[in-house]
């Protein structure tokens, strides 16, 4: 992309920097932070081709995909299994978890760097090396692996059942790279906002974005161990023919669905808070208000993060795990809506009275709330035991999590990026190619996955092949072609972003420090910051994080530190 | 969100009708609330949005404020919880409970097919059973104990008519069961990705009559001795 | 916006590693100690997750007590006093640092590092005697735990060895009180794979 070529115009002190030193082997948490944001942009152009070829064939069955061909079941399976794993661990965690928490994070606290710029570094080539080991998988002699995203054993765990091996093995090392990478990401972020924040950057004063990034790096950090581990296992099934989760063997298969939704189910909130966080700084900029609630949101975090580990077993009601847990499981599912009920209203609070500045960032993070909102209230659908007996494995679910995690992802990750642009480029995107991107992006989303709950509550099941097959499903072909063009045009659209991106790097207008006239820290910085971000001084924060619209002063904004000159 | 319900299938089992309205409960309250706060949201970003002369209001959410948040959230706990209680008993007349059933049937699913067994006349599983491949036969009105078991990967047993779902794990055996209420062909697919050829594993529920399941019994028994020994 | 300017007030050159900034952290809590108890929290999680699947499979399957007397008992005993002398002179070596005393320090982690590969022969003695026994990954649940857990906490104590010669190596170049820090570092990590191997010896060897 034309990232690189800007960073030259940009950075024009660090030509003495060799091209290796700065752009690749750096450890500037901000070129870091850029890094996972190309990165996870290169990878979902891979999901979302493969998003295509999923949806070509549920419409037009045994009809060859154009640009590729006929999506055979072998090809099926596996196009599923890849477009899962790459979506959530090689776009999703970068973009939403990686990118922000590294390039925002020092920013946002006053601090030069990470804690550790090498392992920083470190962090980034693991995941880069894991998405070289995955989308090779497509090219070895068996082909990618092909046992679902969710890896159930013993169809993931032995070559016997799917004919793959090699690509199984590097599957599972790509999962592990993600894994380890986030894990020391987040060990990084944790130390960082603990022991570097600026003078006078006291824990009340640190923004929502912060929080919620800090909130899921500690969610994955405990629960991708025993992933790990498991991971582990399924390697040594899958290379040296071990049988720890293989029945034949003497192995348990259930063993795995449970170390795989332990981490499963905090992941969905790995994903989600960091949008939540961008959700509220930037209402707040928009709506010149002070963030409602900001330590009753504190407190609901947390205990989201800790009910988050004791809920996994929803995922399991039909495996045939013992009845009688389905009770307590469900009690914690409906616990666990409570703090994000409460963090949800006090978005809506947040709004009310203000005087809402309609710009595009704002706009993205309305369009996560309104869609994800559907994604909540689904959730109730499957957290019921009883209605799960019928939904499980629908339709019903792939548009329930789509609308959890599209929203999460996209919504909320292109609020932050078109909100951020201005602070990582020093350039201004484009406003009404942005609106137009908005628009179309929202109306496509619920095009494509809103049909899909009518599917699956008419009880089509996911993952199938062919769906011609089942005469019952010949009803559904209408609402399946619809999904299907709009996941095409959804597509298409993110095409209107890249060209934005193009056309606002090289021709945009120039973008001033603190164009929103926001309050943190990140704002005081230089458009781009320059390497250690804030010049000889730190600067010294002296107030609340959204001090706006304060009764008696002449602007309804005050920056959090005033000892540098803004 | 209210038309989605319409294109379930027809209830043939006798607790069909129930995890319907489960259905149809979570439906009507989740309706509410999407209408209600999608509603709320927009309202709130065009009368809330910027006018001349107009600030925002200073505030960070005093105790009243919180209190009216806390006490709306206690009102969907409420309604969560009320859902659950709906829900608990028709889960434990599916799930927990094994009523006494008129007939046991071994359900084997192997990649990438299924095959029923029915006992021999002594009641048992031995060599003399009878086995019929991708076609689940029963008596209709019946109460019928399914044992459902695998040989290599995980599958799922799915009767989209009968509501019931339940995951055959391989080399463990999951005891369910359902009844019928009307005499059809009716549909049973595999609902857990197993390989291949996962997207051709499916078979035919017959609910017959009890005269038509006798003969055919009958007559696959007959076809079984004639034939070679499986 | 003259960035050419600010930089070389600061006395760095553009490629130089800025210091990180303003430390807020609570006293005594370096970035290092705190990194590396988060570090040990994520191994512990791990470990926390592999030791589960073991004692539920174990309590699944009681025949594996009697694969578990074939295991050779005196060489994990061996190997767990040998572990706690090493750790012993990694804590010898750390104080060293703080006092200063360059021989002292560079002399117990050359002990720790060879105690560290004692423990690594002796491992490797093990599993030559059972794959000659015909045991192998492969050869049942109890074995595969067996191997995968103590393989991978054979890769912690590589780790903590590279770790610790990593350390050694800077001694060379660096004055010891400035490495003081680093070498407390070095041995909580140290002790952390010691007590990793205190759970998996019973786990593994006792349980019989």
């Amino acid at each position: 992309m034309s990232q690189d070529q800007q960073g030259h115009d940009e950075h024009g002190h660090e030509h003495q920097q060799s091209f290796i030193s700065h752009y690749i082997f750096s450890t500037d948490h901000k070129m870091i932070g850029k890094q996972f944001l190309l990165l996870s942009a290169i990878m979902a152009c891979f999901g979302g081709f493969m998003a295509y070829l999923i949806r070509w064939e549920v419409a037009f069955p045994n009809t060859p995909a154009p640009f590729f061909g006929l999506v055979t079941p072998d090809k099926f399976n596996a196009i599923i299994t890849l477009h899962g794993t790459i979506m959530i661990f090689f776009v999703g965690m970068p973009f939403l978890s990686a990118f922000p928490s590294n390039f925002l994070v020092p920013l946002m606290i006053g601090a030069r760097d990470m804690a550790f710029p090498k392992l920083n570094m470190a962090s980034f080539w693991i995941t880069f090396v894991g998405a070289v080991l995955l989308v090779s998988s497509i090219f070895v002699p068996g082909g990618p692996v092909a046992g679902g995203w969710v890896g159930y054993p013993p169809l993931s765990a032995s070559s016997e059942f799917t004919g793959v091996k090699i690509g199984a093995v590097l599957w599972i090392l790509a999962l592990a790279c993600a894994l380890v990478s986030s894990s020391l990401g987040g060990m990084n972020y944790l130390v960082t906002a603990a022991t570097l924040r600026a003078p006078g950057m006291t824990f009340n004063r640190i923004p929502m974005t912060v929080w919620f990034l800090l909130a899921s790096a500690i969610t994955f950090f405990f629960s991708a161990g025993p992933l790990i581990a498991g991971a582990f296992m399924m390697l040594m099934d899958n290379a040296f023919g071990t049988g720890f989760f293989l029945p034949a063997k003497g192995g348990e298969p259930m063993l795995w669905e449970h170390l795989f939704w332990f981490f499963g189910h905090p992941e969905v909130y790995v994903l989600f808070f960091p949008a939540l966080g961008f959700g509220l700084d930037i209402m707040a900029t928009f709506t010149r208000k002070p963030v409602f609630g900001y330590k009753l949101i504190l407190w609901c975090t947390g205990s989201a993060v800790a009910l988050s580990y004791i809920v996994w077993a929803h995922h399991m009601f039909m495996s045939g795990l013992n009845p009688l847990l389905a009770t307590p499981f469900s009690i914690t599912t409906i616990l666990i809506s409570v703090p994000f009920a409460i963090i949800i209203f006090c978005m809506f609070a947040t709004l009310r009275n203000g005087a809402i500045r309609l710009e595009l960032p704002f706009l993205w993070i309305i369009g996560f709330l309104a869609t994800f909102l559907i994604g909540g209230l689904t959730g109730i659908f499957l957290g019921s035991a009883s209605a799960d007996i019928y939904l499980h494995g629908t339709y019903f679910v792939v548009a329930h999590f789509h609308y959890t995690l599209f929203p999460s992802v996209f919504f909320g990750g292109f609020g932050a990026v078109y909100y951020w642009f201005p602070k990582m480029y020093g350039k201004k995107l484009n406003e009404k190619l942005g609106f137009l991107h908005l628009a179309l992006t929202f109306i496509f989303f619920n095009g494509t996955f809103w049909p899909l709950f009518k599917v699956g509550m008419g009880g089509m099941i996911r993952r199938i092949a062919d769906p011609s097959f089942y005469p019952q499903y010949h009803q559904f072909q209408g609402l399946n072609a619809f999904a299907t063009v709009s996941a095409i045009c959804l597509i298409a659209t993110q095409v209107i972003f890249l060209w934005n991106l193009v056309l606002s790097l090289n021709h945009g207008p120039q973008a001033e420090k603190n164009p929103y006239q926001s309050n943190t820290l990140e704002w005081i910085a230089d458009s781009p910051p320059p390497h250690g971000n804030w010049g000889p001084v730190l600067p010294v924060v002296t107030s609340d994080p959204y001090e706006y619209s304060k009764p008696g002063e002449a602007k309804d904004w005050q920056p959090q530190a005033t000892n540098l000159p803004v | 969100m209210f038309e989605m319900l319409g294109n379930l299938p027809e209830q043939l089992s006798s607790f069909a009708g129930d995890i319907d309205s489960v259905l149809k409960f979570i439906n009507l309250l989740t309706g509410i609330f999407f209408v209600g706060l999608e509603g709320y949201l927009i309202y709130l970003v065009v009368r809330y949005r910027q006018k001349k002369g107009k600030t925002a209001k200073y505030e960070h959410g005093d105790k009243a404020q919180i209190l009216w948040i806390l006490a709306f959230t206690l009102i969907i706990v409420f309604l969560d919880f009320l859902i659950d209680y709906k829900g608990a008993h028709v889960w434990a007349t599916v799930k927990e409970d094994l009523p006494a059933c008129d007939m046991t049937v071994q359900v084997q699913a192997k990649q990438f097919d299924w095959t029923f067994v029915y006992p021999d006349k002594d009641g048992n599983f031995g060599p003399n059973a009878i086995s019929s491949y991708r076609e689940f036969h029963v008596p209709v009105g019946k109460k019928i104990h399914v044992v459902l078991t695998s040989k290599d990967v995980i599958h799922d047993f799915f009767l989209p008519e009968v509501r019931l779902k339940q995951d055959v794990m391989p080399q463990r055996f999951i005891n369910e069961w359902f009844d019928t209420q009307k005499v059809g062909t009716y549909h049973i697919v595999c609902d857990e990705l197993c390989g291949y050829g996962h997207t051709r594993m499916t078979a035919v529920l017959h609910v017959d009559d009890q005269q038509t399941f006798d003969d055919w019994l009958a007559s696959k028994e007959k076809e079984q001795q004639g034939g070679t020994a499986q | 916006m003259d960035k050419n300017t600010t930089l070389p007030v600061l006395g760095f050159e553009p490629g130089d590693q800025l210091p990180t900034g303003h430390y807020s952290g609570p006293v005594g809590l370096t970035p290092g100690r705190l990194g590396i108890w988060a570090l040990i929290a994520s191994e512990i999680v791990l470990f926390a997750g592999l030791f589960g699947s073991f004692i539920l499979m174990r309590l699944i399957n009681p025949g594996w007590a009697e694969e578990a007397r074939h295991l050779n008992l005196y060489a994990g005993t061996l190997n767990s006093l040998v572990l706690l002398t090493s750790n012993f002179f990694m804590m010898k070596s750390s104080k060293s640092f703080v006092e200063d005393r360059a021989e002292d320090a560079r002399k117990f982690m050359v002990f720790t590092m060879l105690a560290g590969f004692v423990f690594l022969g002796i491992k490797a003695y093990e599993y030559s005697g059972e794959f000659a026994h015909g045991e192998f990954p492969t050869s049942g649940g109890f074995w595969s735990f067996y191997f995968l857990m103590t393989g991978i906490h054979a890769l912690h104590i590589l780790g903590g060895l590279f770790a610790i010669f990593l350390l050694l190596s800077k001694t060379r170049h660096e004055p010891l009180v400035s490495l003081a820090s680093r070498a407390n570092i070095t041995g909580i990590y140290w002790s952390f794979v010691e007590v990793v191997w205190i759970f998996l010896f019973p786990l593994l060897y006792l349980l019989a």
